[in-house]
């Protein structure tokens, strides 16, 4: 159910960003939900689905290299596979790592960005600094403006699906 | 354990999606991946309909009514001076524009006059939206649209950036030196396969991508037709432009405009310019043009549909009444 689930809400964004393609910024929806999907379900399916997502995303609408499918799925990987060390409860200081969790989605969602433009650009010869610094004035401000609120309003959503228990089943090794 | 596993379980994901999305390159790179766009665009179609459906469309048209509406009305309570300039521009624009219109609806029929086979052929402009495109920047390798069988698109059709049909007319028809004669429609290429709800489009630089074109040549005289060729595309953001005989004039920023549409003489549809011209050794044109359109525009576009007037009765009709 909560694959089906997964995969509805992953079509649907792909064909939101296909209605208002002119409107809407490639990767602006997809991107954060993709991240979202891979940060909620914290499994090996959560990481395959929305990979599989970015993947047929770009199939149907490519770019230079599939660099989100290729390289979120490991930076995704490092920051949510469980850690060998027990928590130290005994100290109630908490590690930096730690504190920084609730940023983890936002930032694995700006570098998934980044990937995306820097994946559209001619990598067949050395993109010139023109070629960046226009592509960075002038997609990066409207993909950061829908992706990063819908990034954080997903975070938000996990902290509060954290605290209702709504989240524990699929967090085995914790 | 069970966390080594896990972490073991995630990274090897990660490691299979990095390989699978390198092969998926590598087929896209071969042009394998041409079926798949396609079908995967039409899988996705009823969920970007659905949205459509449910989002209000802007009627550019009827905001300008409704704009129209208040400033009639305020005229009357006084408008300031800014205002009331701005008014009659406007009116002139549209006096203007209605003058062009009257003009452009007297050309057409000269146009199908002197090509009598003109009122047999109808030509429809459909419109679509530009789904995606692929290719590095620079060079369009395909491009999605949104429109397939059902909405009658067929393959081989060409598709045009742009809505206005380009009318025959040259100086015979007393168009002088510096009129507008071609506008509207620049050719982007044709339909290479249609899907239920998409289409996909060779461009005009794609290499198996043909069609019979025309030199058309501004002078101070007017408008001259030149020799008749084959565009053919090269894989580059330039066509080649081959059949010319060395006795043909050719000269560099000359317009290629399409001699027929397939097979069947209709409106000029502009392909692009003549970028360079050399004469080689061998006694033969190396000719390349630049196409005519803009990938930064291409957003919205259009399929030109020929259909054949079945209603012949009605057609002689009209062409009694308009005399010899």
């Amino acid at each position: 159910m909560k694959i089906i689930l997964t995969l509805a809400i992953l079509w649907m964004s792909i064909a939101a960003e296909l209605a208002w393609s002119g409107s809407m910024p490639h990767g602006a929806l997809v991107l954060p939900i993709a991240c979202g999907i891979m940060f909620w379900m914290r499994s090996v399916t959560g990481i395959l689905l929305p990979a599989t997502a970015l993947l047929i995303d770009w199939v149907a609408r490519p770019g230079s290299l599939p660099l989100c499918p290729m390289l979120l799925p490991g930076i995704a990987a490092c920051l949510i596979s469980p850690s060998s060390k027990p928590d130290d409860y005994s100290s109630r200081r908490q590690s930096f790592a730690k504190m920084l969790t609730p940023l983890h989605l936002p930032l694995v969602t700006l570098m998934a960005v980044s990937l995306q433009l820097v994946g559209q650009l001619n990598l067949s010869s050395l993109p010139a600094v023109v070629d960046i610094q226009s592509a960075v004035k002038t997609s990066l401000p409207s993909l950061l403006m829908i992706s990063l609120p819908i990034s954080a309003g997903i975070s938000m959503l996990m902290r509060l699906a954290d605290e209702l228990g709504l989240r524990r089943a699929s967090q085995h090794w914790i | 354990m069970r966390v080594e596993q896990v972490r073991h379980q995630l990274w090897l994901a990660a490691v299979a999606m990095f390989m699978l999305s390198l092969l998926v390159t590598a087929a896209d790179r071969t042009g394998m991946l041409s079926v798949v766009r396609s079908v995967l665009h039409d899988a996705l179609s009823p969920g970007r309909l659905a949205l459509l459906a449910i989002t209000p469309q802007s009627d550019d048209a009827g905001k300008l009514v409704d704009a129209a509406g208040p400033v009639k009305t305020n005229s009357t309570n006084g408008l300031n001076v800014h205002q009331l300039q701005t008014l009659r521009q406007l009116m002139i624009e549209n006096a203007r524009l209605r003058r062009d219109l009257k003009r452009s609806r007297e050309a057409t029929p000269v146009a199908e006059f002197i090509d009598p086979a003109a009122s047999l052929t109808d030509y429809a402009m459909i419109p679509a939206q530009v789904i995606s495109s692929s290719g590095l920047p620079g060079v369009l390798r395909e491009l999605i649209i949104s429109a397939g069988k059902s909405a009658g698109i067929t393959r081989s059709e060409l598709v045009v950036d742009g809505s206005g049909a380009v009318v025959d007319v040259g100086s015979d028809a007393g168009v002088a030196a510096g009129d507008r004669v071609l506008s509207g429609s620049s050719v982007i290429g044709r339909i290479e396969k249609t899907g239920r709800w998409v289409s996909m489009v060779q461009p005009v630089t794609s290499v198996d991508f043909r069609a019979q074109v025309q030199l058309l040549r501004a002078s101070d005289d007017g408008l001259h037709f030149g020799a008749i060729g084959m565009l053919e595309g090269t894989g580059t953001s330039e066509c080649r432009l081959t059949g010319i005989s060395y006795t043909d004039a050719v000269t560099v920023g000359d317009t290629v405009v399409s001699a027929d549409i397939n097979g069947v003489r209709g409106p000029r549809l502009f392909f692009g310019t003549v970028a360079s011209a050399e004469f080689l050794a061998g006694g033969q044109w190396d000719v390349r043009i630049q196409p005519g359109f803009t990938l930064s525009e291409l957003d919205r576009v259009a399929i030109v549909r020929m259909s054949l007037q079945t209603d012949i009765t009605a057609v002689s009709t009209v062409m009694d009444s308009r005399g010899p």
